[in-house]
């Protein structure tokens, strides 16, 4: 590869006020080259693209060159979230990323869909380019949206990014996927791809490049490269100085909530034990259903099916569940959870108001009372109880949240994603906050997409594949390293 | 974390809060009490003999009651983010319901309870549209209110129901008066008493909000929001119905397009009303509020014999002004 | 800053009313009160008025017979109006049309000129001999008039200020021939007051074809009863919902000498009575024009003093019969009405029987006409 490199990154720096999203990372991506980018939640790859796209600014002293005279004209994206309006056709959708064909300020309905059809040739996918993407399968949006980065670029040299094209794919249309990616190619375009499944990333990419906690960890070739490799270098080998919970194992106490055969979208029957003081993780990568399973046990997905117990009460279908004193904390804080426009005193007691009942009213005293003690317990700061919701930190609207769930004086806790979208101090109060409650006995489950939250609280971690459990992680089983290889083991099936 | 004490732990005692207590009396909390005093002062400088009398008080109150019965039965629905379209037409079927039966020489308690199971019926009718069949419920209860104004038109052929009969017994609920207020004045206010109890002192009313505020997180935290909604549905037919009961009785005759005038003015006065008091949510002191501000500058402009387009003018000018002087729900810093 | 803008704010809303009330000053009506004897003679000759016209009349104003036979199997068009009261001309127009053996077309507007436009558009295809409308401005329809003078369709313009001519074939309930019923009103205020009334007229110039009845109503109380106060206020037609009762109390607290009340239109008194009850003003009293059965319950109970109806019976069967004598080619008569007469609590019982559930002026006079046409 004597040709000059599309992409070239020179000593990228990027502060954020309080971190180092970047620290002087090189990154070269060939012509004609499958150069794919990992790392964990928090690495920088995102920060990385971000920059690419111009969505910031890198800090001075980084040198970003995209080769040829045009520059950023060179460049072209497919995000995760595609950026296709669903409502819209195919013909519609690259209309809009191009330019519409018109003559006299008519649009050419019928030239632009043959060049729609024109460029959709070349991907292989059988899609009516005249119906709403929203009838169209994931893999051939992500096509359409693929095809309208690539529109208009004639000779089809540059680079294109693609961020996590596959994370909702299910196996087999990833493969198909993978052969549109090597197809893109092999018209002369340069791809960077970012991905977490490291298969993937194996089977298509010709270097791969690494970044762990902002920096570069290296730039290797895909070949003679495995999985375990991969996940080693991604990981690391130094110790996590992050807070561990350390809580002692809990399988030989009795069970306070006891599942099975969970059905659902994503779920695939599942059935699962959990016991009293024991904070069992659930991990999988996007669409294994570890996200969805909180959501059924707590009976808030139409349509699920299965059988939940708690420790005391008959078995009931997930359809009633949520009748039982199972409270959630939604991962989803804004849409989920908080309820904007009252205060944190009623978003305390949203779910427990039938306790503060006296005769016909609501007593305002004893209202005040169990806000008192809640926002002590949780440690929530704000300028008093009626203070809108709004006002609080994230991190103290989540502690909020997780007292309306501890309020309701529960056996189980569901909780997704509990320190999302939360400042490092609160991450850790917050965990320490879970640990108190599970030495006191409380079950609590836990899933996230932060590996983060489950190496700091659980005594045993379930990893979903493809809706089942495919594996089980103990005691010091339970590492970064560990988790990840499991994820990505599931994905190999 | 913009408003955040430096406090390290429990939360400061509930008695001391963000906003000093006065700030409950600002103008950003009550501008249509603000825009109302400035009404009354500028009509009583116009017309100092006619304008600040008793007679003027009562003639805003006397005159409105029904607007503001109508306004009130927006309250609630609206709290939880569902529209009720269909209440001016359940107000006419109500009493074109009442009337008939008290024409076809029915007792009037008896033909008002027609009336009342009429309007409660087109209530679940809605409950069942718009909780059961998931249809938009600004959408589905514009349609339940066309289906209800068809069979009005269906029934009475478009006729004005009356009858001496209507001069008895039935012309008592909207015309009896206690110390020159009329029933509808004292109803108004006693229905805007239970409103406010309900929505600001029982546990239901605190769901209802929060219905109306995020129905996801409402559901999440144990809420059965179909149910909130549905009641909310019936609770605005009643209301309605009881207050096209009231028009019926003031105008001793069932029309079939009585209570379509009050669409609008009902919903002006309850979203004037959910920025004053409570800000941001929907309750029945405010739109009490707003009520008496529009109808205290309409009468003085009918005192003043005004040009036939002032009302409308004033009523648009004086929408924007109490909006302006409340300020606009601004949208706040969600995290610091 | 919050200070500025809060002032800002305070300062536009301010502003904004005042120029509002300013409005309000502008359009304040002038009462024209001249205290002075009472004038017997006038009194007199009201009273003479109203013993006259406190009778029904008897007799249609046209009783030439057709005199020719009617062909059969014929169609009128009768664009119909979202009130009321175009139901009931309906039913009644639909009953004599039969009678000629014919058939009545009746197209729903909804009032709005697009709706207007349509029915007129109707009418040019539907071919009719006679097409019959109410009050639609003539704009709406002119461009239809060239294709309806080639169908020979017989256009009849009911209550509106059309004039005959330029395509309108008939014209009837127009505001001359309105004007008597403002006339009566007047004498029945001067008869019931003895000559001391203080009266207030509120007219709705939406209402085109009721537009002479109010410089009736004046003029006769002028010659009646000179020394009688008079004052006029309009009110527009979209206060006709709710807002009519409390616009007439402000005025008549406003105005507390002035003591009866003529509408140019019975609709306007609908909860009137209960507010002016309410408002502690029992002792004023209306007097209105047009009729129909809550006016008539208003006057039994003694919530409204009288009414001048309007003779809308003869005047939809009028214009029936100018298409009729049109087809058959006999000689057009004058367009004229009844006489009007004023129903009180005295003779309101005589408003049954109704044709169609509306009062006719003249008792029977959709027999009447239909024997006009059946003369061979």
């Amino acid at each position: 590869m004597h040709a000059p490199p599309v992409l070239e990154i020179r000593d990228l720096t990027k502060t954020f006020p309080g971190t180092t999203a970047l620290d002087a990372v090189d990154l070269d991506v060939a012509d004609g080259e499958i150069h794919a980018l990992v790392g964990q939640n928090g690495s920088g790859k995102s920060t990385l693209i971000k920059i690419l796209a111009g969505y910031h600014d890198p800090d001075p002293g980084s040198v970003v060159t995209l080769s040829g005279a045009s520059g950023r004209e060179r460049l072209r994206f497919v995000h995760q979230d595609l950026g296709l309006f669903l409502e819209l056709s195919a013909v519609d959708n690259l209309a809009l990323r191009s330019e519409f064909l018109t003559r006299a300020g008519r649009i050419r309905w019928a030239a632009q869909t043959e060049r729609t059809l024109e460029l959709l040739a070349d991907f292989a996918v059988d899609l009516d380019v005249r119906a709403p993407l929203s009838s169209a399968t994931p893999v051939q949006r992500t096509v359409v949206a693929i095809a309208a980065a690539l529109a208009g670029w004639e000779g089809g040299a540059g680079l294109l990014v693609l961020d996590e094209p596959t994370a909702v794919l299910p196996p087999a249309e990833a493969e198909h996927l993978l052969e549109i990616v090597r197809g893109v190619r092999a018209r002369g375009t340069s791809i960077l791809y970012v991905s977490h499944r490291l298969d993937e990333v194996l089977a298509v990419a010709d270097r791969v490049t690494v970044l762990r906690a902002g920096r570069l960890v290296a730039t290797r070739p895909t070949r003679g490269l495995d999985a375990g490799a991969l996940a080693s270098l991604m990981a690391g080998d130094e110790v996590d100085a992050g807070y561990r919970a350390g809580l002692p194992p809990a399988v030989h106490r009795p069970v306070a909530l006891a599942a099975r055969d969970l059905r659902a979208r994503y779920l695939d029957g599942v059935g699962l034990e959990l016991h009293e003081g024991e904070v069992l993780g659930i991990a999988g990568l996007p669409g294994s259903g570890s996200t969805e399973l909180a959501h059924v046990l707590a009976g808030a997905v139409p349509h699920a099916t299965g059988e939940v117990r708690l420790h005391g009460s008959p078995p009931t279908p997930v359809s009633r569940a949520g009748r039982l004193n199972l409270p959630l904390v939604p991962s989803d804080r804004l849409r989920e959870a908080v309820l904007p426009g009252m205060s944190v005193a009623e978003n305390l007691t949203i779910s427990v108001l039938d306790r503060l009942r006296a005769g016909p009213s609501l007593s305002r005293t004893r209202e005040r009372r169990l806000v008192e003690r809640w926002t002590a317990d949780v440690r929530v700061k704000a300028a008093g109880p009626m203070a809108g919701i709004t006002t609080l930190s994230g991190g103290n609207q989540q502690k909020v949240v997780l007292a309306r769930a501890l309020a309701r004086e529960p056996a189980v806790l569901l909780l997704c994603d509990p320190s999302a979208g939360v400042d490092p101090a609160a991450r850790q109060a917050i965990h320490e906050l879970v640990a108190e409650r599970a030495r006191a006995g409380l079950a609590v489950l836990v899933t996230s997409a932060d590996p983060g939250d489950l190496l700091a609280l659980c005594t045993r971690v379930l990893v979903l594949g493809n809706g089942r459990i495919v594996r089980e992680l103990t005691g010091t089983d339970i590492t970064e390293h560990g988790l990840l290889r499991a994820m990505e083991e599931t994905d190999q099936r | 974390m913009t408003l955040q004490t430096e406090r390290p732990a429990a939360l400061p005692s509930p008695r001391t809060r963000s906003t000093p207590r006065w700030a409950a009396l600002g103008p950003r909390n009550i501008g249509a009490v603000y825009v109302l005093g400035l009404i009354v002062v500028l009509f009583t400088i116009y017309l100092p003999v006619t304008y600040p009398t008793l007679a003027t008080v009562k003639q805003v109150a006397n005159g409105y009651s029904i607007t503001a019965m109508a306004a009130l039965a927006l309250v609630v629905p609206l709290a939880t983010r569902t529209f009720d379209l269909s209440f001016a037409y359940v107000m006419t079927l109500s009493g074109v319901t009442a009337a008939h039966f008290v024409v076809a020489g029915v007792h009037p308690v008896l033909a008002m309870g027609l009336g009342m199971l009429a309007a409660l019926l087109i209530g679940a009718l809605n409950g069942l549209v718009v909780v059961g069949m998931r249809i938009d419920s600004f959408i589905g209860t514009l349609a339940t209110g066309s289906l209800v104004q068809a069979s009005i038109i269906f029934f009475t052929n478009d006729q004005i129901v009356s009858g001496v009969e209507l001069a008895g017994g039935f012309a008592q609920l909207a015309q009896v008066q206690f110390g020159g207020f009329t029933g509808p004045a004292v109803y108004a206010v006693v229905l805007a008493a239970l409103l406010w109890y309900l929505l600001e002192h029982t546990v239901t009313g605190r769901r209802i909000y929060a219905v109306g505020f995020n129905p996801d997180a409402a559901r999440l935290a144990s809420i059965r929001v179909d149910r909130i909604r549905f009641g909310a549905l019936i609770v605005s037919s009643a209301i309605a119905g009881f207050a096209g009961l009231c028009l019926a009785s003031s105008l001793s005759a069932g029309s079939p397009t009585a209570g379509t005038a009050y669409l609008l003015p009902a919903f002006a006065a309850v979203f004037v009303g959910a920025t004053q008091l409570r800000a941001g949510r929907f309750n029945a002191w405010g739109t009490l509020i707003a009520v008496v501000m529009l109808g205290a500058g309409t009468v003085g402009l009918s005192l003043a014999a005004a040009p036939n387009y002032a009302a409308d003018m004033f009523t648009g000018v004086v929408l924007i002004g109490a909006l302006a002087a409340t300020g606009l729900q601004r949208r706040r810093v969600r995290r610091g | 800053m919050r200070r500025t803008t809060l002032l800002g704010r305070a300062t536009s809303a301010m502003t904004a009313i005042v120029c509002v009330l300013a409005l309000g000053a502008c359009g304040a009506g002038e009462q024209t009160t001249e205290s002075g004897p009472v004038d017997e003679a006038g009194v007199q000759q009201a009273r003479d008025m109203i013993a006259e016209h406190t009778t029904r009349p008897t007799e249609l104003n046209v009783t030439e017979p057709v005199g020719r036979p009617i062909p059969p199997g014929k169609s009128v068009d009768f664009i119909s109006c979202a009130a009321a009261d175009c139901n009931q001309i309906a039913g009644f127009l639909q009953d004599s049309v039969e009678k000629l053996g014919w058939t009545l077309n009746v197209i729903n507007t909804d009032g709005s000129p697009e709706s207007q436009q349509q029915a007129f558009a109707q009418v040019v295809r539907n071919k009719s001999v006679g097409a019959i409308y109410i009050a639609i401005d003539r704009t709406v329809y002119e461009r239809y008039l060239p294709e309806l003078q080639a169908n020979g369709t017989w256009l009849v313009s009911a209550c509106s200020d059309d004039e005959v001519g330029d395509g309108v074939d008939y014209t009837i309930c127009t505001p001359d021939q309105q004007k008597a019923a403002g006339e009566l009103m007047a004498a029945y205020l001067v008869e019931e007051s003895g000559g001391t009334a203080n009266a207030v007229y509120f007219n709705v110039p939406a209402f085109v074809n009721l537009s002479k009845m109010q410089d009736e109503f004046l003029a006769t109380m002028q010659r009646l009863c000179a020394s009688c106060g008079t004052d006029t206020q309009d009110i527009p037609v979209t206060a006709l919902g709710n807002a009519v009762p409390q616009q007439i109390v402000g005025y008549l607290r406003a105005h507390p000498e002035v003591d009866h009340v003529a509408l140019s239109i019975d609709s306007l008194a609908a909860g009137l009575p209960a507010a002016l009850k309410a408002a502690g003003l029992d002792h004023v009293k209306i007097v209105g024009e047009g009729g129909g059965d809550t006016t008539w319950q208003y006057i039994r109970t003694g919530d409204q003093l009288a009414s001048v109806p309007s003779p809308f019976v003869e005047t939809y069967l009028a214009g029936l019969d100018s298409i009729v004598r049109n087809v058959t080619g006999a000689p057009q008569v004058p367009s004229e009405l009844p006489r009007f007469w004023v129903v009180t609590p005295d003779n309101v019982d005589q408003t049954d029987p109704k044709v169609n559930g509306a009062t006719p002026v003249v008792a029977g006079s959709d027999t009447m006409f239909q024997q006009l046409w059946e003369g061979n």
